[in-house]
């Protein structure tokens, strides 16, 4: 008897075939109405712990955490967008917000737990147990490249985890990471106590012992691919790229300007732009500032200030350095954060998480700034009007920098689309 | 050996625990209470269910008993029914202890929220309760679950919300209220004004003890006649009770009266924050006081006498012995039970505790909490001792008897903000710090100079905390004696961190054998049905066609002995081959070397390590050692070591890993069960169980039906059905949304034939791998989940075994002869006799893995010549040699070690050191010896005072291999693209830093001091490290590296510095990451990790460096990363 699966294996020829076709025919003429963006380079600020609207970029009615009055920690005051009202301590930004634009109704239903949420907001997608989705970084670094040679595409400033990394794209389109900005990448910098002398006799070492393999091994196969890697390791770990990581080279006043370490980090994405590495995640978790970073539960709020006050600095200096240069237009900026925070307050005076509805910010990236989109109630509880899921403010991003959100990119033979269904924010594009 | 001191005592029962001569006015239990005519009884046996209670949703109850003993007018027929989970097939109290029961007396267990209904004959019935009215309510309870401020009931008539009555009518109710860890009785009535929103016509007395939740079967009851407050009583296992009326005060009022029901285990709608969790028994209600000696006649219970030792513990050891089943309760305040566990082992130093291992000899978790008791006899020297014990938890000493020192219960440390540990608390300078999250005490025993006997009790776990020791010990400073000294009766050490390090892995290592025996202690009438099974296996095998042929493996060049012997080791135990392996393998005859080689091979520990990493990835084996939400599992990856290290028979490991039994978060295949997040993780699991075993690729159709496989979402879900024992439905995130297509003008491919809610039942979806199985493959038919496992590792099923055979294959030569191996839908094999060759020595041999890899690896196609990839197509049925490999993560970070013969010395992989998390949310992955034992570390926070910056350097290097820190999905071939990073993160990195370092305790190091000359150094090492003697080439490059002060390296005098041990504690932990000086600390840390180990003084220092960049440089050469 032939059974459905008998008779399908006896005609593998066929199916065969059908997998080197396209697996989901797209419509070229809807496609072609996807906004397409001229961004070069993505900075990705990550707010971890979960960023608070209310006490930033979507201020409401003062609250009173004493009297368990719901509502912002801080007043609120006037920006360069005309009816679009920050936190007191963001006047910096404040001043040149007509370069951001505030999404204030992205949302989505994973507060529980921050790892999940972070997997959520990178990914921009559930976890499902059938795949390991990789990060937008790493999407970009897949698609883009990296814009000259000898250079990653994907560098993260932050400390190394699975939601950042490449998923089932693999290790190729993964990070260079580094956690602290004057100890660089422990990838590429070299060993602490390496001298110069000694760094030199490794590699003529090195380089005597490769040839020696060579001339017995010929230059096929996994080895001389190998070699040809190191080759260009070397390129990369050399002076002309990791001089981008000496901020020395920069003024002292406008080392200054960018602030603490934060704003070092965000003073190196810029650099590394200039070098041609296509998409920066720069981690803002200097929790040093008020013991719990923006996860503000109970006394973690009380010195949230600092942390707002630094975020303020940091990025209108990286605006403001970006527009001198002339980059702005190419980069676009995105602070995002996992989730934001209630307007009621816990027991200890802080916040609890909020997923229904938070900020994320953009700036530069070529897109029409100046505008606010979307509008959450008088609490900022619920969105009253343009809500932006996750997989749209992915196609945003993407849009921006000129990739298609629709396209299809395969887990082994398995297509999946860049984001799930996402649509671009289409009110920014010109 | 020393490992004969831990030997099994097998348990025995020590005559009867339990005290004799009862009085003889004991009547059977229903007898006692219709004595006292009752107006209702329910015995809640199974039985008396009309729906058989299996069927559970909505039974119907018959009053058995009680209809007789109701009034005989109305209540003949009354009836009862149940909603939710209600089962009254549970053991209800029973003798021995509780005297007055029948042996087989059953009770209805309620998993909240559920409830037994009883309607009101009507008006006037002896159900309801008036002024003046005497009233006794009573029942067995046994409570799973109580939360501090709850109150749930037991039984009560009214506040039903009932349609058709008023809110609140409660006539009268029996209730438990938790209190700390309490189950106290309440008893609540409702005015009989019953005002709309007046919480003052409420009325409850509440008692001011209680008894401990879980802690077994109680009998509680309540008296009151209505108007005389002062007539309340309340009463645990016959006792009377103190208590108050707390709310709503006293009074003389009536209480509200109508025709509502009469509920059992619930109230408000059955609100789960009313009902009952546990199992119920004998409920009765009386129109009378019930007197307080008829109450106590319902406990006719036999308290167990408190479990004494009286084994006589070993001389040349001590006896442990577990106490499990205890109350929750951080307190000592309980009837030590009869141990369940006992063993002999070496001292008073615990680290880990034997694991439990289930029949089927997989690890299982002992209750939690747990005591250990260790009892030994020991000479303390004459004169005042003093004694220091450490321990995590609460611990306790007694020397002959009498309490000496103790430890208390520790208080719960916060989540985040609490003080970051000091790390200098030493009993005296020179000794071992205590570790966060331990605990110390010192007291003073005056001996006499003789032997004495010591117990020592601790406490492990209690409050969902994880049952960790920390470093318990005791130890002793003699009379005097500034110096203290571990207790051991045969090696006393001193409490310093080498000792203690010495200690620990010489126990680990004991321990790890000792355990090995007990699975197979455990595992016996197991093994006895896989040994059944097996013989009919190589019955079925004998009826394959024999084609043992040569399959063309004819005409191959044989790899030269070097390679072949890198390609071995690397192959079997995941490393490449050690300075013993080679000499080993040289020392041999030529013509029997490698046979030789393989078998010792094969029998090296190793062997079960390098299979534990393919495997996590093809079971998507994913724990998390913080707030697992992403897809993760348990840790199964101990199950599935100790299944390679006691070479388990691979149709049973299926099994097993099926079965899903034992342990969730301590290393059973419990851990397989579980899916965080998932919405429908039995869908998860068909997916990987198809995918590992049947080489089905069903991953599509989780969402809907594959396009290119022909797998429709159905046969997922059969499966899922099996695995759940039940049906399963689809949820909505398991399907697609067709129409989104639509709208965008496409036209999709994949077809949903499954609608979301969907129910699917448990079949067996593939009847054309195997129809049918056995019965004799099956120990338990009922259940599903076993069925299935047959059904998947039934001889008959051919699929199953020509899988797992040709991804041994494929692992071996880097090319399955059926290519995916996990995807056999629609690839043939390239030679099926050679498959089915394989498929018969597997089979005939009881799934052995261990021999299959023998007969692979002893053949002359294993040991060919490598083969570079192959260009040409699959032409005929060839057979090549190996394909050349680069190593897999693990085998890299592995060989790294080997070669330098370094320990990893990270941190402990858990950011939970001090243990201050519940289990469910914080693990330990303990400290990793080998490269698979690392995980994610999870730190989305990006905290530094989250971070393992030790760890962090190999999880960096794994990483860039391809290795993958999380694995939510089943993969085999993990992406092996060579990455400019790679070359890099070696380069740079802190590993190869450290393994090229020649710090003392490194195998160069060594090497570098015995050399003779620089010829005979550079040749050691670069047979250490490519397993070649150097090439012409490399003795010139490093000759004239070395030559140059060669004579003079070693520096006269100087001895080795400091011994190779983990980073050191910083004393951060989850509890105190929050603070500022815990993200300074592990920065500093990080700051101090960069500088590799510390470099040895007794050479030369630039003879030294010299020396470390030629090992770096071969650690950076291509040839280090190959399989040849």
């Amino acid at each position: 008897m032939t059974t459905r699966r008998t008779f399908l294996s006896q005609s593998a020829a066929i199916t065969t075939a059908a997998l080197t076709v396209p697996v989901l025919q797209a419509d070229e003429s809807k496609m072609s109405q996807l906004p397409r963006g001229k961004a070069e380079h993505c900075v990705f600020v990550w707010l971890g712990g979960g960023q608070g609207h209310l006490d930033t970029w979507d201020p409401k009615v003062k609250g009173d955490p004493k009297e368990k009055k719901p509502g912002s920690y801080y007043d609120s005051i006037e920006t360069a967008i005309s009816g679009t009202r920050v936190c007191e301590h963001l006047p910096r930004c404040a001043t040149i917000l007509d370069r951001f634009n505030i999404l204030r109704t992205v949302n989505h239903d994973v507060i529980d737990e921050h790892a999940a949420a972070t997997n959520r907001m990178h990914t921009g997608r559930p976890t499902s147990g059938t795949e390991q989705y990789p990060s937008i970084g790493s999407i970009v670094a897949q698609q883009r490249g990296t814009i000259t040679d000898g250079v990653p595409a994907y560098v993260l400033m932050g400390y190394p985890n699975v939601t950042r990394g490449p998923g089932f794209l693999g290790p190729k389109y993964g990070y260079v990471h580094l956690t602290d900005t004057k100890s660089g990448p422990p990838a590429l910098k070299r060993s602490v106590g390496i001298t110069d002398e000694r760094q030199a006799r490794r590699e003529t070492l090195l380089n005597a012992v490769r040839d020696d393999l060579r001339s017995r091994n010929g230059s096929e196969g996994i080895a001389a691919e190998y070699d040809a890697a190191i080759a260009a390791a070397q390129k990369l770990a050399g002076p002309e790229f990791m001089r981008l990581f000496d901020l020395n080279r920069e003024s002292a006043d406008l080392r200054h300007d960018f602030g603490g370490e934060f704003g070092q980090r965000c003073l190196l994405a810029r650099r590394l732009i200039e070098g041609g590495v296509r998409f920066i995640e720069v981690s803002h978790n200097l929790n040093f500032l008020n013991g719990t970073g923006w996860d503000v539960h109970n006394e973690g709020i009380l010195n949230q200030h600092k942390l707002i006050a630094e975020l303020d600095q940091a990025l209108s200096a990286l605006v403001r350095d970006l527009e001198n240069k002339k980059l702005l237009d190419k980069t676009l900026i995105v602070v995002a954060t996992e989730f934001g925070r209630p307007a009621q307050f816990d027991g200890g005076g802080g916040r609890g998480h909020h997923g229904r509805c938070f900020s994320v910010v953009l700036a530069g990236g070529g897109l029409k700034n100046g505008i606010t989109i979307g509008e959450t109630d008088e609490l900022g509880m619920k969105i009253v009007s343009r809500p932006v899921s996750v997989p749209d403010l992915h196609a945003t991003v993407h849009c921006a920098l000129g990739i298609n959100p629709r396209e299809e990119i395969y887990s082994g033979t398995r297509p999946v689309p860049i984001t799930d269904e996402g649509e671009p924010v289409r009110e920014l594009f010109a | 050996m020393r490992s004969a001191l831990l030997v099994m005592i097998s348990l025995s029962i020590f005559g009867s625990r339990f005290s004799l001569a009862q009085p003889s006015d004991s009547l059977p239990y229903a007898e006692t209470i219709l004595q006292d005519q009752p107006v209702a009884y329910w015995r809640l046996e199974d039985h008396l269910f009309e729906v058989h209670p299996k069927s559970l949703g909505h039974g119907i109850i018959k009053p058995g008993v009680a209809s007789r003993l109701f009034d005989e007018d109305n209540l003949n027929d009354a009836s009862a029914t149940s909603k939710g989970f209600v089962r009254a097939d549970q053991l209800g109290p029973r003798p021995p202890k509780f005297l007055n029961f029948e042996a087989d007396n059953q009770a209805a267990a309620f998993e909240s929220p559920a409830v037994i209904k009883i309607a009101d004959p009507g008006e006037k019935s002896p159900l309801d309760f008036g002024l003046g009215d005497s009233i006794t309510l009573e029942a067995w309870v046994l409570v799973k679950k109580l939360g501090d401020g709850q109150q749930m009931y037991v039984v009560g008539k009214g506040r039903t919300k009932n349609a058709g009555v008023a809110e609140d009518n409660q006539n009268y109710a029996l209730r438990l209220a938790g209190n700390k860890g309490d189950a106290c009785v309440t008893f609540l009535f409702r005015s009989e004004d019953n005002r709309k929103g007046n919480q003052n016509d409420f009325h409850r007395w509440t008692s001011k003890a209680g008894f401990d939740i879980e802690s077994g079967w109680h009998h509680v009851a309540t008296s009151y006649r209505f108007g005389k407050p002062e007539s309340i009583r309340g009463y645990i296992d016959g006792q009377p009770l103190e208590g108050e009326w707390d709310y709503g005060g006293a009074t003389t009022e009536a209480p509200v009266v109508d025709d509502d029901e009469v509920w059992i285990g619930s109230a408000s709608a059955i609100n789960a924050g009313n009902s009952f969790h546990g199992s119920i028994d004998e409920v009765a209600i009386y129109r009378s006081a019930l007197p307080a000696e008829r109450i106590a006649a319902r406990w006719r219970v036999l308290q167990p006498k408190p479990y004494v030792t009286t084994i006589e513990p070993p001389k040349d050891g001590v006896l442990v012995e577990v106490l499990e089943g205890i109350p929750d309760k951080m307190n000592w305040d309980f009837i030590a039970p009869e141990p369940t566990d006992r063993y002999v082992e070496s001292g008073f130093a615990l680290v880990e505790i034997a694991h439990k291992y289930s029949p089927l000899g997989v690890r299982a978790d002992r209750s939690n909490p747990f005591v250990v008791r260790v009892t030994g006899d020991l000479k303390l020297p004459a004169g005042d001792c003093r004694l220091l014990t450490r321990s995590r938890s609460a611990s306790r000493l007694f020397v002959d008897g009498r309490l000496v020192v103790a430890n208390p219960f520790p208080k719960f440390r916060g989540d985040g903000h609490e003080d970051v540990w000091g790390l200098d608390r030493v009993p005296a300078p020179g000794h071992r710090a205590l570790r966060p999250g331990d605990q110390d005490a010192i007291a003073t025993f005056k001996s006499d100079g003789g032997r004495h006997r010591l117990t020592w009790e601790v406490f492990l776990g209690g409050k969902s905390m994880r049952p960790e020791l920390g470093e318990t010990l005791v130890a002793l400073a003699e009379p005097d004696r500034d110096t203290f000294v571990v207790l051991h009766p045969t090696k006393p050490f001193p409490l310093t961190d080498d000792a203690w390090m010495d200690y620990d892995a010489r126990l680990r290592g004991e321990l790890a054998t000792l355990n090995q025996q007990r699975r197979r202690e455990a595992s016996r009438e197991w093994t006895a049905f896989w040994n059944k099974r097996h013989e009919y296996a190589s019955k079925v095998a004998e009826s394959l066609r024999d084609s043992n042929s040569s399959h063309g493996m004819t005409g191959l060049q044989s790899a030269d002995d070097w390679s072949f012997l890198r390609r071995v080791a690397l192959d079997t135990v995941g490393t490449i081959p050690t300075a013993e392996h080679i000499k080993f393998f040289f020392a041999q005859p030529e013509a029997t070397r490698r046979a030789a080689i393989i078998d010792k091979l094969l029998a090296e520990p190793g062997y079960a390590d390098h299979w534990v990493s393919y495997w996590q990835d093809v079971l998507a084996e994913n724990p998390n050692i913080l707030n697992p939400t992403l897809n993760n599992t348990g840790p199964f990856r101990w199950w599935i070591h100790e299944s390679f290290l006691d070479n388990k028979p691979f149709d049973q490991f299926a099994t097993e890993l099926i079965l899903m039994e034992g342990s969730i978060r301590y290393g059973g295949p419990g851990g397989f069960s579980v899916a965080s997040q998932n919405d429908v993780p039995m869908a998860a699991k068909a997916h990987i169980v198809g995918q590992a075993f049947l080489g089905l690729e069903m991953k599509c159709a989780r969402c809907h039906d594959a396009p290119y496989h022909d797998f429709l979402q159905r046969d997922l879900f059969s499966l899922a059905a099996l695995l759940k024992r039940e049906p399963e439905k689809v949820p909505k995130t398991s399907s697609l949304n067709l129409d989104a297509f639509a709208v965008r003008g496409r036209e999709p491919l994949v077809k949903v034939t499954l609608k979301p809610g969907e129910s699917v039942t448990p079949v067996w979806p593939f009847g054309e791998l195997v129809a049918a199985v056995p019965d004799e493959l099956l120990s338990n038919p009922k259940d599903s989940r076993e069925r299935l496992a047959a059904f998947i590792t039934s001889p008959t099923n051919r699929r199953f075994a020509q899988v797992i055979v040709n991804r041994i294959w494929a692992r071996l030569f880097g090319k399955g002869i059926v290519d995916p191996v996990d995807d056999w839908e629609k690839v043939k094999p390239s030679n099926p006799e050679l498959l089915e060759s394989l498929e018969r020595e597997f089979v005939s041999h009881g799934y052995d893995v261990k021999q299959l890899m023998r007969v692979i690896l002893n053949s002359r196609a294993y040991q060919a010549k490598e083969v570079q990839l192959l260009r040409d197509s699959n032409s005929g049925h060839r057979v090549t040699g190996p394909h050349s490999r680069r190593l897999t993560a693990e085998q890299l970070i592995d060989s790294l070690f080997v070669a330098a013969d370094k320990p990893f010395n990270v941190e402990e992989i858990n950011i939970d050191v001090d243990g201050a998390r519940r289990q469910d949310v914080s693990i330990s992955l303990g400290h990793a010896r080998r490269a698979w034992q690392f995980t994610s570390m999870s730190n989305e926070r990006d905290r530094p005072s989250l971070s393992l910056p030790a760890a962090q350097t190999i999880v960096d290097l794994l990483e860039s291999f391809g290795w993958r820190a999380s694995r939510p999905d089943p993969i085999t071939i993990r992406s092996n693209e060579t990455t400019v990073l790679q070359p890099a993160m070696i380069a740079n990195g802190v590993v190869a830093k450290r393994v090229s370092q020649l710090s003392d305790d490194s195998a160069f190091t060594e090497l570098a001091l015995a050399a003779q000359t620089p010829e005979d150094f550079i040749d050691s090492v670069t047979q250490r490290l490519l397993t070649r003697p150097a090439t012409a080439a490399e003795q010139k490059i490093f000759g004239d590296l070395l030559r140059d002060g060669f004579a003079s390296r070693i520096v006269p005098g100087e001895h080795p510095i400091r011994r190779s041990q983990p980073p050191r504690q910083t004393g951060v932990s989850w509890s105190n990451h929050l603070k500022p000086e815990a993200n300074f600390r592990k920065q500093q840390l990080a700051e101090e990790i960069a500088f590799g180990d510390p470099t040895t003084s007794r050479l030369n220092a630039d003879w030294r460096e010299r020396a470390e960049d030629m090992i770096w440089s071969l650690i950076n050469s291509p040839e280090f990363l190959i399989v040849p």
